[in-house]
């Protein structure tokens, strides 16, 4: 079977997974524990000089969160994987293996809003500075790289929805430049767009959504796509340059098409610590499985809701790139024919009190700050996460206050429009 | 809540924690819960007052799996349990008592058989095999002692179906309930409360969790029954142990849950861990989808295995050579399970060979799960049953059980291309 390629489908329950060597279970165990006891001090030894693979201690890695790895760089078609705490732990990680103080790198504007904070505040106090482009017109993204920038970052499915990135495009502008493109690929998932296919270097999810699917568990996940090569580009000092913290060892050389995910690993994972549980590793895991499944239904149910709701006589618009008319159709065919996302944002006539009663009266879809689960979502964008800004502040950052947000879940989808309806009744 | 099924197999028997708005259920790893006062305490003990005393007897988050099965099967309550045997016990133990009898389908799971072995060897309670697809033999076997009637909707290993209506109007008119195991059904496929089950229980370890990573069972209440005729003392008569309590007059939407709650929950004790309730709602949220997808997928392996040279038989009902195709098809219009035989040409040494050449379908006994499943049955869950039962289930050295799981079903064609080439 080995000249097979397998399907996705088989990738999502499979990949990275075998029956437990010492007692045949079938379902990947929940390692919960600190240590890993080691065979010997030359053991040990090799372990912590990187010249073996194996387990130390879970802060670093562990066997469960190793199966979650090994499947996400399966289904993103990457080389290997780092699962971490949540999904900014992940972009942490990624610009911390990245950048030196002073260095920049350039992001889309349109962004899940805690990334916008993370880039805008938190990494200043590590002296990286984030220059903001707009992925509608990628000549701005051209147009702001400088000798000190070292990545750009965009989603693929740009928050609140309803944005399609252009990666192929982004990519050209990234080699030419000599940076990596890193592309938050959580809205998407790889059953609807693999970033890597498209010529991105570095793939994060928040496993949060989608990925883990139940709403129940926070991870996030670091891919390396391979392709990148840090030892040619010598921009990049934790992978080119002998790391005196492992004897002299350059990180690039040794792990080859790897090296990205061990660096992450070995320096950011390590030294700063946003390791995940394994418990929450294995729940998951256990989400993957039907991956394939719910994202369909998820993008099925999606497009029938906004069929419906750009009819509904309450509703100005419906920013959805499933709909034929809307400006990202083209895109959204090219980079996720299967489907073009279950989150989006609709306009009321009715502004800012239609939001608030909209979100009030609505029964099957629950209120709150999340997004890609079994359930239906909502948030009034205006009224809760962008409370605090100006009407101008929000109109830029998308979150008018006539916007509401839906992340639609699995649901029978006559159930849903039903309750849509008697909401804006 | 009349939404449809898809929605009830997330939004049932669930909100959101009035406490701290957590979406998810709430994992109450708790043993006790404070009673706020003394009188509130003697309330939920003396059963006046609904509330949780003690983890045992119940639990929030193993009420709320609870909720969520009794509302998809159509049933009024439903009682969740650390195992399907253990779903069987609560069954056995709240309708029989020593001297009773109960009838059993010859074709049911080894686990069931074993169960009933161990009440009629320890405490003398009998059962009577019969035929189910032989609706006269029901009829005969009953007799004055029988205090149920025991088949599976869809049966384990061979995937073939019963006439549950017809078995129920049978047991109507005998006054016993007819108890219908649906671990292989699940109320995505089949609600045997709509054909006249008056019990439904389920092995929750199965295509419930999805996942084959949690044991449970749970029984469902159908409410429909009246159980007042002097066979049955554990739901009508004034329970001694307990306050003097008659269930079927202090709950009577679901007195036979309640009586399985009180006698065997209580005291014996084969309660479901908070967690397993978790991981099984988390399961039971995606179960329509996976049921689709585990029907389409073995129906077109099936289809393919039933063509195949080296392939003596299938036993999926969707073909038409099955005797019971057509009854298949109206009880199970949207799939028919992922769990059937396929009889190999070359018996043992084959099944031996395709066994251990398959690389997707791994070698265990369980079903139900994402993964493709294959169990060699008679070396493993019927070695102990006799040949002529063997024989009446379609079972040969050939045979093997396949759980089709979630896989891309090209690449599960093509693993048994080379595992029979």
């Amino acid at each position: 079977m080995s000249e097979r390629t397998p399907g996705f489908s088989t990738l999502a329950i499979h990949a990275g997974a075998s029956p437990d060597p010492t007692t045949g279970a079938r379902s990947t165990p929940i390692y919960q524990t600190a240590s890993f006891v080691f065979d010997d001090v030359d053991h040990a030894a090799s372990l912590f000089g990187l010249q073996a693979f194996g387990n130390i201690y879970t802060r670093i890695g562990n066997p469960t969160c190793a199966v979650l790895e090994e499947r996400v760089a399966a289904l993103e078609g990457g080389t290997a994987a780092l699962a971490v705490a949540s999904g900014h732990a992940a972009e942490h990680l990624v610009f911390h293996t990245l950048l030196e103080p002073g260095d920049e790198f350039i992001a889309a504007k349109k962004l899940y809003g805690g990334s916008i904070n993370q880039f805008n505040h938190a990494y200043k106090k590590f002296g990286w500075n984030v220059i903001w482009a707009d992925s509608d017109n990628l000549s701005t993204f051209e147009k702001a790289i400088t000798p000190k920038t070292k990545a750009i970052f965009v989603e693929s499915i740009a928050n609140p929805g309803g944005v399609i990135v252009d990666i192929a495009g982004l990519a050209k502008i990234a080699n030419k430049a000599g940076i990596p493109l890193i592309v938050d690929n959580t809205m998407a998932s790889p059953y609807l767009i693999k970033p890597f296919e498209h010529g991105a270097h570095i793939v994060v999810h928040s496993l949060t959504k989608f990925l883990g699917g139940h709403g129940n568990s926070i991870g996030g996940i670091i891919v390396d796509g391979g392709k990148f090569d840090w030892m040619k580009s010598g921009r990049y000092p934790s992978l080119s340059k002998p790391r005196p913290e492992y004897g002299g060892m350059v990180l690039g050389e040794t792990f080859g098409n790897f090296a990205f995910a061990i660096a992450c690993r070995v320096l950011g994972l390590r030294d700063l610590g946003p390791a995940l549980s394994p418990f929450n590793a294995f729940m998951i895991l256990q989400g993957i499985e039907t991956l394939p499944l719910r994202m369909q239904r998820h993008c099925d149910n999606a497009l029938k809701v906004a069929k419906h709701l750009a009819k509904h006589k309450a509703v100005a618009w419906v920013s959805y790139p499933g709909l034929p008319a809307d400006k990202y159709h083209a895109l959204a065919k090219k980079y996720s024919p299967n489907g073009a996302g279950a989150v989006f944002t609709i306009g009321l006539k009715g502004g800012y009190d239609a939001g608030v009663k909209l979100v009030s009266e609505l029964k099957l879809f629950s209120h709150l700050a999340n997004i890609g689960d079994t359930r239906s979502l909502v948030i009034h964008p205006a009224s809760t996460t962008h409370r605090q800004l100006t009407d101008e502040q929000r109109k830029i950052a998308g979150a008018s206050s006539d916007v509401v947000r839906l992340s639609i879940g699995l649901e029978d989808p006559a159930d849903l429009i039903a309750d849509l309806n008697q909401a804006l009744k | 809540m009349a939404h449809h099924f898809d929605t009830r197999a997330i939004h049932a028997g669930a909100a959101p924690d009035p406490t701290t708005g957590a979406r998810a259920q709430a994992i109450h790893q708790s043993n006790g819960y404070v009673f706020k006062s003394l009188d509130e305490g003697s309330a939920i003990f003396g059963l006046e007052q609904a509330g949780f005393a003690y983890g045992r007897s119940a639990n929030p988050t193993v009420a709320a799996l609870e909720r969520r099965v009794a509302h998809l099967e159509g049933g009024t309550a439903a009682l969740a349990t650390s195992s399907g045997q253990s779903a069987l016990l609560a069954i056995l133990t709240t309708l029989c008592r020593r001297g009773d009898e109960v009838i059993a389908a010859s074709q049911v799971f080894g686990g069931t058989v074993g169960l009933l072995d161990r009440f009629r060897s320890q405490f003398g309670i009998r059962t009577r095999y019969v035929d189910p697809h032989d609706l006269e033999a029901v009829q005969a076997a009953i007799g004055p002692k029988t205090r149920g009637i025991l088949v599976e909707a869809v049966l384990n290993p061979t995937g073939d179906v019963v006439d549950l209506a017809a078995l129920s109007a049978i047991a109507r008119a005998a006054k016993v309930p007819l108890i219908v195991d649906s671990t292989l059904a699940t109320p995505a496929l089949l609600r045997p409360i709509e054909h006249g089950a008056d019990i439904v229980w389920h092995s929750a370890s199965k295509f419930f969790s999805g996942h084959g990573t949690a044991i449970g069972g749970i029984i469902v209440d159908s409410g429909n029954r009246d159980w007042i005729d002097g066979r049955y003392p554990a739901i009508v008569k004034p329970m001694v142990a307990y306050d003097r309590v008659e269930v079927m007059k202090k709950f009577p939407t679901f007195p036979f849950m309640a009586a399985c709650r009180l006698i065997t929950m209580r005291e014996l004790g084969p309660c479901l861990a908070p967690l397993t309730a978790f991981l099984l709602q988390t399961g039971i949220e995606t179960l329509p989808l996976r049921m689709q997808r585990h029907g389409e997928n073995a129906l077109a392996l099936h289809r393919f295995l039933s063509q195949h040279s080296r392939v003596k038989a299938s036993s999926h009902p969707a073909l038409t050579s099955h005797p019971r195709n057509n009854l298949a098809s109206v009880l199970l219009p949207k799939g028919m399970g992922s769990v059937q035989l396929v009889t190999l040409k070359g018996g043992l040494n084959a099944a031996r060979q395709v066994t251990e050449r398959l690389k997707y379908f791994s070698h265990l006994v369980n079903v139900g799960e994402a993964r493709s499943l294959v169990a060699h049955p008679q070396t493993t869950t019927h070695r102990n049953v006799d040949a002529a039962t063997r024989r009446a289930f379609g079972i040969e050295p050939g045979s093997l059980r396949l759980s089709v799981g979630l896989e891309d079903v090209e690449d599960l064609i093509a693993d048994f291309e080379q595992a029979l080439g």
